[in-house]
């Protein structure tokens, strides 16, 4: 085996796909050989490294160089420089937000540096395709350790010392759940793992699947031990294709192993898994749901009690959790429950990964102890908001999430911090905004996006969440009354109070406390007729700011409803505000900057 | 079972143990209102009606879903509870077009009353109402999608009870629909016609064709009676105005059938558009011409003791319908066998119960671990008997082996099928206990085995009895289908099931009354016999043949008992009075024999 | 009426039951089957739901009812290509809604629904996970990154007219295929630095002050890479990254006047590339190295 000077580790994460790394390897390689040195750097695919609005990402080992924005173009160029001559290439370096200074290592990157990394330690670092990757980072050692010398009851016990709680959103304690599946009556039992993530906005479970797959699937052997399940069921939604031909990939060489299937580590213990590929509904990350779904039906959700821990997949006591809880278990047995606990407060222990995204100037995963405020994760992490706009709110949460206004950035990101202005950690998701985005049109997005995804069964959720988007599609139009107001925050109430499930129960949430921070916004809508933001269309009118125009014609080529016309006899355009219909397209595609929103 | 108290409302109530809220409340006449709750089938807890308070609960639960626990204390109303049921009801108002003044189910409508009872006066929202269409397509029963609440009771009952899974829901969110099949209308789809799922629509979405618009229950007169289209029995509720049955309902108190029927026993009997005999008729000079009832039993009587007196009791035959009451095949022998001697009277489908094995109810079959089908389709002529048989397998997890051709739909549900022609099926079930075999390893190790056997199976094979070793203290039970509502009363009587008329029979007295199966059957024999009197309900080509003709009553008017398929004995009650001129079968024959 | 109607009638489909047996006709592989049934026809027509129910022993409205719960099965014929914006919240606050509109506007259908042509089907996803590159539309598992409802109908003629460049006539629209320095010879395009999947022109640029490389889109001649409101401070000045030699000052554009840039396209056209999206064909005489001459006279 040949000894690498050098490593260079390529992001293949979903976000890096799409921009086209694998373009970049295949360049990166062919360069390699042509120049002789294909046996001293060897080139590793990796799963997300976390900084995904810089993709196609390269680290360079054992330097750790980052490059970021990497185009085949740039490789021989980068190769010639980096390898041959031994220095760093300026040209795809990261230049800090405050200094306008290069950045040369991932090490000296803010949005790297102030993160703890646990759930994604191998993330961007192990080549996920590869097992042995895994097991030389000491992947296995925990399963075997646990089947060899430790009982289920050591498991749980090391489980409720660390304090861990499930990473889904409901935040309950894991340990406790898994006891509750483990004196559960029943000869067959089994273990779920929830990587339906549809929250919008989050995208973590997929980067651990993507990234770090083995992770989860030892994490699910470690359950079904604790737990006395043979069968372990991923259920995957369809729009992660790569994560599932990843984890697909993991769970054969996991049994090709012997770490998945009959008799592991020559024990009494069997395990194995499969995968369930979902097919596009939101609700079946709702565990009843999600069953359902596993066992080929409709996925909607059923009253409990029974909680699925009694009678699950199949009428069997099921254990479900989420994968970035799974992701939590390796560490915490072979570190121990103290040491986990020993990171974030005293209600929430550990790390939480955060999909930090929307008007922020690093976009991406990351990861920090359970308690970081809003403020470090926004500004030194993010780097802030981008284009010298001001921060307005963080939604947390999703869909069954709230905003945190400016006023509330130095909170902890913990969950009992977040439930006390009205949001959740939820899943993880955490989308910036600025000014320019209106709060009622976010509340109305979510609504809208509920009224989708909701299943059906319920009234309260399918009409209810349906009525609400009706009456803040109203306000947006700027056709509501102050009764309407009133109507919908006692609408709101309704529907939180009586729908069968979580998706019905947490729908109302970012109405609610965008009610509750942002009223006045909601108020100008109605009384003003206004949207501050410039954001709900029936509220805002296009013109053309004729000084700057310089007549080319952009915009009157570019409208759908040719409202555009010349002026006579001048080299100007202008909108004919009776037929605009506020699509925004003249604004995006005028190169002059003279098109306005008032 | 253990017993179990809880307080609901202040108040000391018990329950037992596997209660769920509702179920203790209403144990207790405690109402909590319900909309998508429906005895028999699954709770789904949907419509969020019953929520009710637990103390110490996260948040309102719904009562029909909770398991009611010793201790718990519940509050099923406040002022939070009932402004929530009321927005609810709300919502739904708001989602289609529930504007009651013309809808067929106003006045019977449980949303309606609901809604009353909650105060609920005016909906808030825009009316969503997505255009819809009815489907119509179906003669009996029609769907109309504007009225439907989605509480799925119908989608239950199809899938649970009938085990037809015609019905499912459709879409998602606030576009989800009732759908039969992939969409079809109903007249297309695999709907066997029950009319179960119109029977338990709590709105006006699944409606009876030909019942509808012509009133409301309370302007309804609603008789218990039995259904004698076949064996079973079923009970019906028959619900009559005007002089008029409207429709024919499944009794839902019935511990048998439950409140389902086939199509035959809900439907058919009723919707035919046959002419009725509405008056007594003598052949005079050749044609069939109207007579008083007192010309016509002279007539009668007067042909039939001539044929008697000349041809000796052995020229005189009487043939009744295994339709017919117990009280009017008393009366038929009365005449015929006592006063006149023939040895010539029979009752068509008349059938003995086989010898040897308790009779099984349709609650046998539906908690029996094995199910052996032999003989007759039941699919076909016994549909309440498919039903039973599917939920036991489907729900319970029952075997099922069939024998012969028997019930289609079941085949595909059956763990052994011994493929048989009718005339050997009585063979094959024989070879049921063949050493080794899957059937008899399944016989042998059932607690509480059924045989449900049919035409031309008679008789079930004691060793099958002997094969089951495990049987609990009696059984295996046996259920013998027979295609008459009075079979097994008819064959106690004495009457054979012969389908002839003897050679020598010189005048013939064929009791019909609403059987419109039987008559036909005589056609070829008409020469032969010298005359011919027929009771019939309906005019048909042998009625337009006979000397003399009495009407009679259809089952829907007359009073009387018959004998089920298990031997218990079932009455039927008038809904509604036999048009005038018509006399009651019984009566009329009691008459002769004076 | 027959009483399984339901699930007998329906042509034999091998394709269907040879994905079903794959799966041992188990009916909690329903979902796969059907993803996969639709994988092979493109989506879930009648007859084929009918052979499902019949090879997994389901009723058939089991699985009409599951087919129509999720979304990502399709019960009607699907268009020739799939355009699927994200709606995620990311993508949200960032115009996705906007962008759903007008690529709906553009095709003159809902989303969900299939132009009447059967080009285009219409999706929406509730987030690809691709948050940082919002908002996104994947035409055809293509990813667009950063849209806004200026790109959309940029993005929809691409997506039909493919990848093939048209053999233009004199005055057509084009896509460029290759081009060089009208004044060195040397080659502008590099298929390794694509723009939207296309290869792109790499060019040195100059504007208030910045300076570095941008890239136009071999497609419609939008610059990308200059920073972002560079048009709006001042005319971008693009050279020749070989030579250095100016592109930007020969020609103007018939439709919006501004400077264009011009390069030779492959068959010796030359092709007059504007920001505003234009560029049309010149044919002239011109040829290789030392062209710019000719070309200045042209203007």
């Amino acid at each position: 085996m040949p000894a690498y000077r050098s490593t260079v580790l390529l992001c293949a994460g979903g976000g890096c796909i799409s921009c086209g790394c694998l373009p970049v390897r295949e360049a990166m390689e062919a360069e390699l050989k042509r120049r002789n040195l294909a046996d001293e750097v060897r080139v590793v695919q990796t799963g997300c490294v976390g900084s995904c609005d810089l993709g196609p990402v390269l680290i360079v080992y054992p330097d750790e160089v980052f490059y970021q924005k990497v185009s085949p173009g740039d490789v021989p160029k980068l190769v010639d420089e980096h390898f041959l001559k031994g220095r760093v290439f300026e040209r795809l370096l990261v230049k800090s937000a405050e200094t306008d200074n290069l950045i040369a290592t991932q090490r000296e990157f803010a949005f790297f540096n102030k993160q703890v990394k646990i759930v994604l330690e191998n993330c961007g670092v192990i080549d996920p395709e590869n097992i042995e990757e895994y097991v030389a980072r000491g992947g296995y050692l925990a399963l075997g350790q646990v089947i060899s010398e430790r009982t289920p009851e050591w498991v749980i016990e090391e489980l409720k010392k660390s304090g861990l709680r499930g990473r889904g959103g409901a935040g309950f304690p894991a340990g406790t759940k898994w006891d509750f599946v483990r004196k559960a009556p029943g000869e067959r039992k089994y273990v779920v793992c929830n990587a339906d993530e549809g929250d919008p906005g989050a995208f973590m479970d997929r980067s651990v699947l993507e990234g770090d797959p083995h992770r989860v699937l030892e994490a699910m052997a470690i359950a079904g031990f604790a737990a006395s399940a043979d069968q372990g069921y991923i259920y995957v939604r369809a729009e992660y294709p790569l994560a599932i031909r990843r984890t697909r990939r993991a769970i054969q060489q996991a049994r090709e192993a012997g770490f998945l299937g009959r008799n592991l580590f020559e024990s009494s213990f069997s395990f194995d898994i499969d995968i369930r590929v979902g097919a596009g509904a939101f609700v079946c990350g709702e565990e009843t749901a999600l069953l359902a779904s596993i066992e080929g039906k409709r996925g909607i959700p059923r009253p409990r009690p029974p909680f699925p821990a009694v009678s699950g997949l199949w009428g069997k006591p099921t254990l479900i959790n989420n994968v970035e809880t799974y992701a939590c278990i390796v560490p915490i047995i072979t570190r121990g429950g103290d040491w986990y606990a020993s990171i974030g407060t005293e209600k929430s222990k550990g790390t939480k990964v955060f999909a930090l995204a929307g008007k922020i100037r690093n976009t991406g995963l990351v990861e920090v102890p359970m308690g970081t405020t809003l403020r470090e994760i926004v500004y030194d992490i993010g780097g802030g908001v981008p284009n010298g706009r001001k921060f307005k709110a963080a939604q947390t949460g999703g869909p069954s999430g709230g905003c945190i206004p400016a006023e509330h950035l130095d909170i902890p990101m913990d969950y009992e911090s977040l439930a006390k202005v009205g949001s959740i950690v939820g899943s993880g998701g955490l989308i910036i905004m600025d000014e320019d985005s209106c709060m009622v049109d976010v509340a109305k997005f979510f609504m809208e996006f509920c009224t989708d995804e909701s299943c059906g069964k319920c009234p309260p959720c399918r009409v209810g969440t349906r009525q609400i988007y009706g009456l803040l599609d109203k306000i947006t139009k700027g056709e509501a009354r102050i009764e309407d107001l009133h109507l919908l925050e006692e609408l709101c109430g309704m529907v939180k109070e009586s729908s069968l499930c979580g998706l019905g129960q947490t729908a109302p949430n970012p109405v609610l406390s965008t009610l509750r921070y942002f009223r006045d916004e909601y108020l100008e809508h109605i009384v003003d007729r206004r949207c501050p933001a410039k954001v709900c269309p029936s509220l805002i009118r296009y013109s053309i700011d004729e000084a700057a125009c310089t007549g080319c014609s952009l915009c009157a080529r570019n409208c759908p409803e040719n409202t555009i016309f010349k002026v006579e006899d001048q080299k100007k355009y202008r909108i004919d505000p009776a037929r605009c219909v506020k699509c925004g397209v003249c604004f995006d595609v005028c190169r002059f900057g003279a098109v306005v929103k008032s | 079972m253990s017993e179990i108290s809880l307080t609901i409302n202040g108040k000391q109530v018990k329950g037992e143990r596997g209660d769920t809220i509702l179920k203790v409340c209403e144990r207790s006449d405690i109402y909590v209102p319900t909309l998508c709750h429906y005895g028999g089938v699954h709770e789904v807890g949907t419509c969020r009606m019953c929520v009710v308070e637990v103390q110490g609960g996260r948040a309102l639960t719904t009562a029909c879903t909770t398991p009611a626990e010793d201790g718990m204390i519940v509050k099923t109303e406040s002022d939070a509870i009932q402004s929530l049921r009321r927005a609810t009801l709300e919502l739904l108002f708001s989602e289609r077009n529930h504007y009651c003044m013309f809808c067929e189910a106003s006045g019977d409508c449980e949303l309606q009353a609901l809604a009353y009872r909650h105060g609920m006066d005016s909906v808030r929202y825009p009316n969503l109402y997505p255009k819809m269409e009815l489907d119509t397509s179906h003669p009996y029963l029609a769907l109309d999608q504007n009225r439907c609440v989605l509480c799925r009771r119908c989608v239950r009952v199809c899938a649970e009870l009938v085990g037809a899974h015609s019905l499912g829901m459709r879409e998602r969110g606030i576009e989800t629909l009732l759908a039969a099949d992939g969409g079809e209308p109903l007249s297309a789809s695999s709907c066997v016609s029950c009319g179960a799922c119109v029977q338990v629509c709590p709105t006006g979405a699944l409606f009876d064709r030909r019942s509808a618009y012509r009133g409301r229950e309370k302007d309804c007169t609603t008789v218990k009676s039995s259904c004698p289209e076949c064996a079973l029995g079923c009970a019906v509720e028959l619900v009559a105005r005007s002089g008029q049955v409207l429709r024919v309902e499944g009794d839902v108190e019935s511990p048998e059938n439950g409140g389902l029927l086939c199509r035959r026993g809900r439907y058919e009997s009723l919707n035919g558009h046959r002419e009725r005999v509405l008056q007594p008729l003598v052949r005079k000079g050749g044609e069939l011409a109207s007579a008083s009832w007192d010309e016509a039993l002279a007539a009668l009587r007067a042909g039939i003791e001539a044929a008697a007196a000349a041809g000796g009791a052995g020229a005189v035959a009487a043939v009744a319908s295994a339709r017919a009451s117990n009280e009017a095949l008393a009366a038929l022998r009365g005449y015929f066998q006592q006063k006149l001697d023939s040895p010539n009277v029979g009752a068509i489908g008349a059938a003995a119960s086989p010898d040897g094995y308790p009779a099984a109810t349709l609650q046998d079959i539906r908690q029996a671990d094995l199910i052996i089908l032999a003989g007759e389709d039941a699919g076909a002529n016994h549909q309440v008997v498919e039903f039973a048989v599917s939920q036991a397998v489907e729900q319970h997890g029952a075997a099922l082996i069939v024998v012969g051709s028997a019930a289609r739909r079941l085949q595909k549900q059956a763990c052994v099928v011994v493929p048989a022609g009718s005339d050997e099926v009585a063979r094959a079930l024989a070879t049921l206990t063949a050493a080794g075999s899957e059937s008899l390893k399944r016989i042998a190790c059932a607690e509480r085995a059924v045989f449900v056997v049919g035409a031309p199976v008679t008789a079930v094979p004691q060793a099958l009895a002997a094969a089951a070793q495990s049987a609990r203290d009696g059984w295996p039970r046996v259920l013998a289908l027979a295609p008459k509502g009075n079979s097994r009363g008819a064959a106690q009587a004495g009457l054979n099931g012969g389908a002839s008329v003897a050679k020598g029979v010189k005048a013939a007295f064929i009791m019909a009354g609403d059987d419109t199966e039987m008559l036909d059957r005589f056609l070829p024999q008409r020469d032969e016999i010298g005359f011919l009197a027929v009771q019939a309900s309906y005019r048909s080509p042998l009625v337009e043949m006979a000397d003399v003709v009495l009407p009679a009553p259809v089952w829907t008017e007359k009073a009387g008992t018959m004998v089920n398929a298990q031997g218990r004995e079932v009455s039927l009650r008038p809904a509604v009075a036999p048009p005038a001129g018509v006399r009651d079968e019984a009566d009329v024959l009691a008459a002769l024999s004076q | 009426m027959d009483t399984m109607r339901g699930d007998t009638i329906g042509a034999d489909a091998p394709d269907v039951a040879a994905i079903a047996a794959a799966h041992r006709g188990s009916r909690a592989a329903l979902i796969a089957i059907l993803r996969e049934v639709q994988a092979a026809r493109g989506y879930l027509p009648e007859d084929a739901l009918r052979a499902v129910a019949r090879h997994t022993g389901r009723s058939l409205v089991d699985v009409y009812a599951v087919a129509s719960f999720y979304h990502s099965f399709s019960l009607k014929p699907r268009g020739r290509h799939t355009v699927c914006a994200c709606l995620g919240t990311a993508c949200h606050v960032r115009g996705g809604q906007q962008v759903v509109e007008a690529l709906s506007r553009e095709l003159g259908v809902r989303a969900g629904e299939t132009t009447p042509d059967g080009e285009f089907t219409l999706e929406t996803a509730n987030c690809l996970g691709a948050c940082a590159l919002g908002p996104v539309v994947v035409v055809d598992g293509r990813y667009f990154a950063k849209v806004n409802p200026g790109k959309v109908r940029r993005i929809l003629s691409q997506a039909r007219s493919g990848v093939a460049a048209p053999e233009a006539a004199d005055g057509e629209r084009a896509l460029v295929t290759e081009a060089v320095c009208p004044e060195c010879g040397r080659p502008l395009l590099d298929a390794a630095r694509p723009i939207d999947g296309y290869p792109s022109l790499q060019v040195s640029a100059q504007c208030n002050g910045w300076r570095g490389r941008a890239r136009i889109s071999c497609v419609d001649g939008v610059l990308d890479g200059a920073p972002e409101n560079a048009a709006a401070l001042e005319r971008v000045r693009l050279f020749c990254p070989h030579c250095s030699a100016g592109l930007n000052d020969l020609l103007r554009c018939g439709e919006c006047g501004v400077p264009t840039v011009s390069v030779l396209a492959g068959d010796g056209a030359l092709v007059q590339m504007c920001g505003c999206g234009e560029q049309r064909v010149r044919r002239a005489e011109v040829e290789g190295a030392g062209a710019r001459r000719e070309i200045a006279q042209l203007s």
